[in-house]
């Protein structure tokens, strides 16, 4: 541009020159017939449209120079903008993954279903497990798929190598074409043949995880062909799946195995490829192109009616086919939930930033009332003064974001480790969707933020500001101010409420009983079956391991058992003599323990005795049951010496020696179960010893080790023994998740909320100090007291306060029904957290106004009355 | 401002711009010095609107630019009539001549 002007100004010089002037002379002519350059140059800017940026960059220059000369305000803005955005971005990061976000190296996941059947009035995914003949039958006869594949409902631990080197993998059982409806191309080698997943008996091969292929072999390229020494048999490795690639589900899969190739690892009869009654694996499909899921569920549908026995129809369940993503989600359920409510909340905490920043700019601007009049006096347009401001609060945002990604970061990893420890995560904390979001998130909180500010410096009175001093005509906009600090303490009383309520919620859920102490106590287990141990032998081992576990230092007891709480349970019927019918629970369910076993647990025994060694094969049959059953069968009256028969044998009825206190069998929450515990001796219903049960004396996790090596050593040639708290037991895990995650959220929101609030009001309340320093001054000349000022002002904030808490207790009490399908044994209007939290609010206030109050107490009438 | 130029009217600068670039491309000069010639002297293109009329010729499509050294070899932003512009130089030229005459008209029968 400048060059072609140059350009013409120099031919126009030396034409001069030619008409025989002096170079200087025709330097100056050639100037003054031009007119100016500038001129020029901005009349051509004008009209190629582009002097928006040259004012943006203008601006972003001035806003920058005003920021760095008061860093205290710049700062403060942007530490508040990146805990607000730095919330956002932690809960997108969480629920991206958790809830939105296709498997890695899947090919178009939205074209891959997961079938379950779903009954009337059921809004969930209904029940997804279904068997092999289900899998045949779609197969053969359903067109719309181009692949379908069955695959076990959760990986299985598979033991590889017996003795000091055994270990155990996380492993899933495939029909070979999983790979090829997930679309998945192998890092290394290939999957499976359809060949390899024949029935009845398929290959022995395995194909790695990337991961498992980095731990176990190195990254080595020869591990194609080696094999792996599963259930006494040889699996060799054919395949590395892509790298990041875990599963389609949450957990992470080290191996997958052709489900007929690993027959026996599965703990179902032989004839399970014809059985109907068992299911035990999800159904996944790739819908053929140009086949919408809409016909695809049509035809599932049509099909399996005809070939499902009836009782599958039942109450008019029907086939879902629901895409792949969305099917990740609906199984988090409780998890979902609260993950959907934090992001609610986190948004909160957003606005609540917005609103302290916003509150910190009209700080700014009344400030600068008087250079923004001038400058509006001198002509620049009140559009432009508006998006100097509205560039001034994207900047802050801006810088807030990248902060923002900074905290993320951290506090994703905060997060990860401490609540989803048993998940794998696709990437890391910070990636490229998560990038985005943040810089959306915060190009609208600068938008949000300014429009406040820009509003009000575009229509001052400008000859009122150009005359008054600071004091006077700022009323209008303290009242915009005390507007969003009322807004802000009301978001945070939601907040908090919310935080106090999921808090309770968690505190009563842990004290609740659940019959056993979860985190004291280990199992411990081996699958003794896939190597082809014969039960007699199992029970000589478990013996053993029994015997070493207890000769450890450091051990309060152990015992034997079939089954653990929060495991696998065993259901058969029963008869009280005398009853035709027994009142309506679950079960009955069963477990046969030895003596010691509800001391190890820490179950309570509330009535009569637990087995000793006494209660032997001979003797006679002895059970001791639990609390719920004692009081729905012999109510008001002692059930010990009562008896029961069982429906499998002909034997004499077994007594009852004792009653425990319940004990939870799969949840945390249960109706009301019959459970009957035998001596492993009596053997009444063949339940065999399956797991050891220890209870340390200190720490237990410290030790999950030692046990594990002496249960592992117990005999030669043992699969991998599993170790873990009752407490880690992913069944637990997940079910405490929601409330653990709520819990911490929440509390870490609502206290973020309440910082920005004190924050906000302590902006607020000393600027109008600082305003009325010289209405103070004449108080004090007055004869006002120091204590009578400290309390004006802190009045003031109280009054701030008390319309915002007022203002939250009654959204907190209209949206808390949203929020009571997730409380546990908890209204969600407790009036002890309410209380609690108004009262907080109101502490906080006057925390945060005390220093100004302590400033206007202190007020030198005679200097405050000089600066008029 | 001491010397008056005869004022260009709207419109008018734009069709001396397209008719003289029919002949040949030039550059900004050239095309001021061309303008001030051919019209004996009477008209003179003043930079501060030649070059925010070229401009929006430009962003028009009637014209295009590029650098190119002129004989002195020195760098120059040369202007050509594009295929749309010579469309329009004939219809401006047509609704200019119609103008004219009818200004004529008006002034011959007062």
């Amino acid at each position: 541009m400048s060059d072609e002007l140059a350009f013409h100004l120099d031919m126009e010089t030396e034409k001069n020159i030619r008409n025989g002037m002096s170079p200087t002379e025709a330097r100056r002519v050639a100037l003054i017939a031009f007119g100016g350059m500038d001129r020029v140059a901005e009349e051509m800017r004008d009209v190629r449209n582009i002097s928006w940026l040259e004012d943006l960059v203008h601006d972003l220059r001035h806003v920058a120079r005003a920021l760095a000369r008061s860093p205290g305000f710049a700062l403060t803005a942007i530490l508040t903008f990146a805990l607000g955005l730095g919330a956002n971005a932690t809960m997108f990061g969480v629920i991206d993954q958790l809830l939105f976000r296709a498997p890695a190296h899947v090919t178009s996941p939205d074209r891959i279903v997961m079938l379950s059947m779903r009954g009337p009035g059921s809004t969930g995914i209904g029940q997804p497990t279904f068997n092999w003949p289900v899998y045949r039958v779609l197969r053969e006869r359903v067109r719309s798929f181009d692949a379908i594949a069955l695959a076990d409902y959760q990986p299985m631990d598979v033991p590889i190598g017996t003795g000091a080197d055994a270990q155990s993998l996380s492993g899933l059982l495939v029909t070979p074409s999983y790979f090829t409806v997930l679309g998945l191309r192998p890092a290394l080698g290939r999957f499976m043949a359809a060949s390899e997943g024949n029935e009845p008996v398929g290959a022995a091969v395995a194909v790695i995880s990337y991961g498992s292929w980095t731990r176990r072999f190195g990254n080595a390229r020869n591990v194609l062909g080696t094999t792996l020494d599963i259930a006494n048999q040889r699996f060799t490795i054919i395949g590395v799946t892509p790298r990041g690639f875990t599963g389609t589900e949450l957990g992470e899969v080290d191996l997958w195995l052709p489900m007929t190739g690993a027959l026996r690892l599965q703990p179902l009869p032989s004839n399970w490829t014809t059985m109907t009654s068992a299911t035990y694996a999800r159904v996944f499909a790739r819908l053929r192109a140009g086949v919408s899921r809409e016909r695809a569920t049509d035809e599932v549908g049509r099909v399996l009616t005809a070939a499902l026995p009836k009782e599958w129809y039942v109450n008019g369940r029907r086939a879902l086919l629901t895409p792949l993503v969305q099917s990740r989600s609906a199984q988090q359920g409780g998890t979902a939930r609260v993950t959907a409510l934090l992001a609610a909340m986190s948004v909160t905490v957003l606005l609540i930033a917005c609103a302290n920043v916003a509150n910190l700019l009209l700080a700014r601007a009344l400030r600068r009332r008087r250079e923004i009049a001038v400058r509006l006096a001198l002509g620049i347009s009140r559009g432009r003064l508006a998006r100097m401001l509205l560039t001034e609060s994207m900047l802050l945002a801006l810088l807030g974001g990248v902060a923002a990604v900074i905290v993320a970061s951290w506090a994703g990893s905060l997060i990860r480790g401490l609540l989803f420890g048993d998940i794998t995560w696709a990437t890391g904390t910070v990636d490229r969707r998560m990038l985005a979001f943040t810089a959306l998130a915060a190009i609208l909180t600068g938008l949000v933020t300014g429009l406040i500010p820009a509003l009000q410096a575009s229509r001052p009175d400008m000859t009122s500001a150009l005359k008054a001093g600071v004091r006077e005509g700022g009323e209008q906009r303290t009242a915009t101010r005390s507007t969003l600090l009322v807004l802000q303490a009301a978001l945070s009383v939601v907040l908090l409420v919310g935080a106090g309520l999921f808090v309770r919620s968690l505190i009563a859920l842990t004290a609740t009983r659940l019959g056993v102490d979860p985190d004291r106590v280990l199992t411990a287990s081996m699958n003794l079956r896939a190597v082809g141990r014969t039960p007699d032998e199992s029970d000589e081992i478990y013996r053993q391991a029994l015997a070493r576990v207890r000769a450890l230092p450091g051990i309060a007891s152990a015992a034997a058992a079939y089954t653990t709480p929060f495991g696998a349970s065993w259901g058969a019927d029963m008869r009280v003599p005398g009853r035709d019918s027994l009142p309506e629970a679950q079960g009955p369910f069963y477990n046969s323990v030895s003596p010691g076993y509800f001391a190890t647990l820490g179950t309570r025994i509330l009535d009569g005795r637990e087995f000793t060694d006494a209660d032997r094969p001979g003797s006679p049959r002895v059970i001791v049951i639990n609390a719920t059953m004692a009081r729905l069968l012999w109510p008001g009256r002692r059930a010990v010496g009562e008896c029961i028969d069982f429906v499998t044998d002909s034997l004499p009825c077994a007594t009852v020696v004792g009653v425990v206190e319940d004990i939870r069998r799969q949840g945390l929450f249960e109706g009301p179960t019959y459970f009957v515990h035998v001596p492993l001796t009596q053997d009444v219903l063949a339940l065999r010893a399956r797991h050891v049960l220890v209870r340390p004396r200190g720490d237990a996790s410290r030790m999950i080790e030692p046990v594990r090596r002496a249960v592992q050593t117990a005999a030669p040639g043992l699969p991998y023994a599993k170790v873990q708290r009752i407490g880690d037991m992913s069944i637990l895990v997940s079910q405490l998740r929601p409330w653990r995650l709520a819990a911490a959220l929440f509390g870490a929101f609502g206290l973020l909320a309440l910082a920005l609030a004190a924050v906000g009001l302590y902006g607020v309340v000393s600027y109008s100090v600082a305003q009325r320093i010289p209405e103070m001054g004449v108080r004090v000349a007055l004869g006002a007291s120091r204590r009578h000022l400290a309390e004006l002002v802190v009045r003031q904030g109280v009054a701030v306060t008390s319309i915002g808490v007022a203002l939250g207790v009654i959204v907190a009490l209209i949206t808390g029904r949203f929020a009571t399908p997730l409380l546990y044994q908890e209204s969600p209007r407790d009036p002890i957290v309410f209380g609690i939290v108004v009262a907080t609010l109101f502490v906080v206030a006057v925390a945060a106004s005390a220093v100004p109050a302590w400033r206007a107490s202190h007020v030198d009438p005679i200097e405050a009355l000089r600066t008029e | 401002m001491g010397r008056q130029e005869p004022d260009l009217l709207r419109g008018t600068l734009d069709l001396l711009i397209l008719r003289t670039l029919a002949g040949a491309p030039m550059h900004g000069w050239a095309l001021s010095q061309s303008i001030q010639q051919q019209s004996e002297n009477l008209l003179r293109v003043g930079q501060g609107s030649l070059y925010p009329a070229l401009q929006r010729l430009e962003q028009q499509g009637w014209i295009e630019s590029e650098w190119r050294p002129t004989e002195q070899n020195r760098p120059a932003r040369y202007y050509t009539l594009t295929a749309s512009g010579r469309r329009a130089l004939v219809a401006e030229t047509k609704s200019w001549r119609q103008y004219v005459r009818a200004v004529d008209l008006i002034l011959e029968g007062a």
